[in-house]
């Protein structure tokens, strides 16, 4: 700093203005080393020549790809839906008036967040040990034929997201004031309908923008059901590359469609926060104040 | 099920009262927030309870729609015991569907208004008509846009709360009680919240009702609203009501020290 001069306020001749931020030479030093490093890695896998991108293409649309990429939406949405509606319920019981019903809650929490979801749908895959069958008399039905691939993911997968949006949704639900309740009850409002109508509605601001980062989770969560032979995406390329030994090329596969999925539902989220997010700042924005 | 009040109308012949609070106390743990506070309000009547804060007046209100369970006493509106009822010399509490049908009869309007945040004006005072007087979608709107009329918030119904000052989103909150018709109406420091220039309008809404005959239990620190709408003016302090009379006098020539101490200081 050897050229500053120093002005003091009654000098005539200072400088106006906004000043130039300090940093630009550092700036263009750190983008050379980052861009060296990512074109370094890239020429690297290219010329080393073991991966045949020709194999990552021919397979990127084969229908059993595409057969798996529907099955992982599939149980992406249908477990999504079981653990939304569950995670509901639980969220209530956990505020329930009566002890025992707010302790099963926090039973189920604390065993479904507590132990992995892998074990988890290992267990369930292989319930029939436990239970072999279901029903009473005549109508008794073997759980080995009930529980299938598919059910054990969707049980596994469905029943652990409960336990993390019953999180989400009592956080939702303590998020509103609790004079939203008090007004509710005082103009005759009974339990069900001060939940339904006034505090549910109002929570949604808060339980939406997590419960869609959850849903890019399951996404990839999906993956794990592969190892109880679901025919999800990962099980339909593991197959595939169980025959033809292009372990890596088909793995690309794979990541590029779980990044497209994160992808696209990562650019649904962001339109979902800024239509929930903060929806009262909008509406002042938006409304003509009187 | 529910107990007949042990009232004067049978020992006297005079009407009883539209409210009769009698006997309340409460504590919230060891602090000790009201000691036997008894309140009657005949029908029609506006009574005002003023007093500094902590004095116990909110949480007296808020006893008498049960809002707050109080420890001690009992409520009556129109001869019903509210939310409890006498089961072979046991006092039980009401099931929640008969608490709710009580508390339909009350209406209560808060400090901070507590509007419903997602609904607008007019929904937040049809929401109630709906779903407790199981009213028609359309039939709650006109009924919910003629009691927004009456406190000069038509031009509003569309609009959120958050879009609305103070003193409209109260004077929304105030409509919302009403539309209900209450047999009492509730009044918690109503203009606390309030900006000073906002306090008028909600007063003015307030007075026109007590001038239709509302029955009307305010807790307000609006001494001249006290004096030139209500009949009768309580002084609450320390848990306990101090003195109470006729505004003019309460206001006027306080006969109590402390009611005194506290007009001085608030004017």
């Amino acid at each position: 700093m050897k050229n500053t001069i120093s002005r003091d306020i009654h000098d005539p001749a200072f400088l106006s203005g906004k000043p130039r931020p300090l940093g630009r030479g550092n700036r263009a030093v750190a983008t050379a080393i980052m861009v060296a490093l990512v074109l370094a890695l890239a020429l690297r896998i290219v010329a080393s020549g073991a991966i045949n991108w020709s194999i990552t293409f021919g397979f990127f649309f084969h229908p059993a790809i595409l057969d798996g990429l529907v099955m992982t939406l599939e149980l992406t949405a249908l477990s999504m839906i079981v653990g939304v509606l569950l995670g509901i319920a639980l969220a209530v019981m956990a505020i329930s008036r009566y002890p025992a019903v707010s302790a099963a809650s926090a039973l189920y929490v604390w065993i479904f967040r507590g132990t992995p979801l892998l074990v988890q749908l290992i267990f369930w895959f292989n319930i029939a040990l436990v239970f072999p069958v279901v029903g009473i008399g005549a109508w008794q039905v073997s759980i080995n034929s009930l529980v299938t691939p598919f059910a054990a993911a969707l049980l596994g997968l469905g029943l652990n997201e409960a336990a993390y949006m019953a999180e989400i949704v009592r956080a939702g639900i303590k998020s509103v004031d609790s004079g939203q309740g008090e007004a509710a009850v005082s103009v005759g409002l009974n339990r069900r309908q001060v939940m339904n109508s006034v505090i549910l509605p109002q929570a949604l601001k808060v339980i939406i923008p997590p419960t869609a980062n959850q849903t890019i989770g399951m996404l990839k969560n999906t993956s794990l059901v592969s190892v109880i032979g679901a025919q999800e995406l990962l099980t339909k390329t593991e197959d595939i590359y169980a025959r033809n030994f292009q372990v890596i090329e088909l793995l690309i596969v794979a990541s590029l469609w779980y990044l497209v999925l994160t992808t696209v539902a990562s650019a649904f989220q962001f339109w979902l926060e800024r239509r929930f997010g903060d929806s009262r700042a909008v509406e002042v924005i938006a409304g003509a104040q009187p | 099920m529910t107990v007949p009040m042990p009232m004067r109308s049978k020992e006297t012949g005079v009407p009883r009262p539209t409210l009769s609070a009698r006997h309340i106390g409460k504590a919230f743990g060891a602090h000790v927030v009201l000691k036997d506070v008894s309140l009657d309000v005949e029908r029609g009547e506006v009574v005002c309870i003023i007093g500094p804060s902590g004095s116990g007046k909110s949480t007296f209100l808020r006893c008498i729609n049960f809002l707050e369970v109080p420890d001690a006493g009992g409520v009556w509106v129109d001869g019903e015991r509210i939310g409890c009822q006498e089961v072979d010399g046991v006092l039980w509490e009401v099931p929640s569907a008969v608490l709710a049908r009580q508390r339909a009869a009350m209406g209560m309007v808060f400090q901070r208004f507590n509007l419903f945040g997602h609904l607008t004006a007019v929904d937040n005072v049809a929401l109630a008509l709906r779903l407790v007087k199981r009213m028609s979608r359309p039939a709650a709107r006109e009924r919910a846009l003629s009691v927004l009329a009456s406190v000069g918030m038509e031009r509003f119904a569309g609009h959120r709360p958050a879009q609305l000052s103070g003193g409209q989103q109260q004077r929304v909150a105030i409509a919302r009680a009403v539309a209900m018709e209450p047999k009492v109406l509730l009044f918690d420091e109503p203009t606390s919240a309030l900006d000073p220039e906002l306090v008028h309008e909600v007063l003015s809404v307030m007075g026109s009702l007590a001038g239709q005959g509302m029955t009307m239990v305010v807790v307000t620190h609006e001494i001249g609203f006290a004096r030139e709408v209500s009949n009768r003016t309580v002084f609450m302090d320390g848990g306990a009501i101090v003195e109470q009379g006729p505004s003019a006098q309460v206001l006027g020539q306080p006969s109590e020290p402390r009611t005194r101490a506290f007009l001085s200081k608030i004017k």
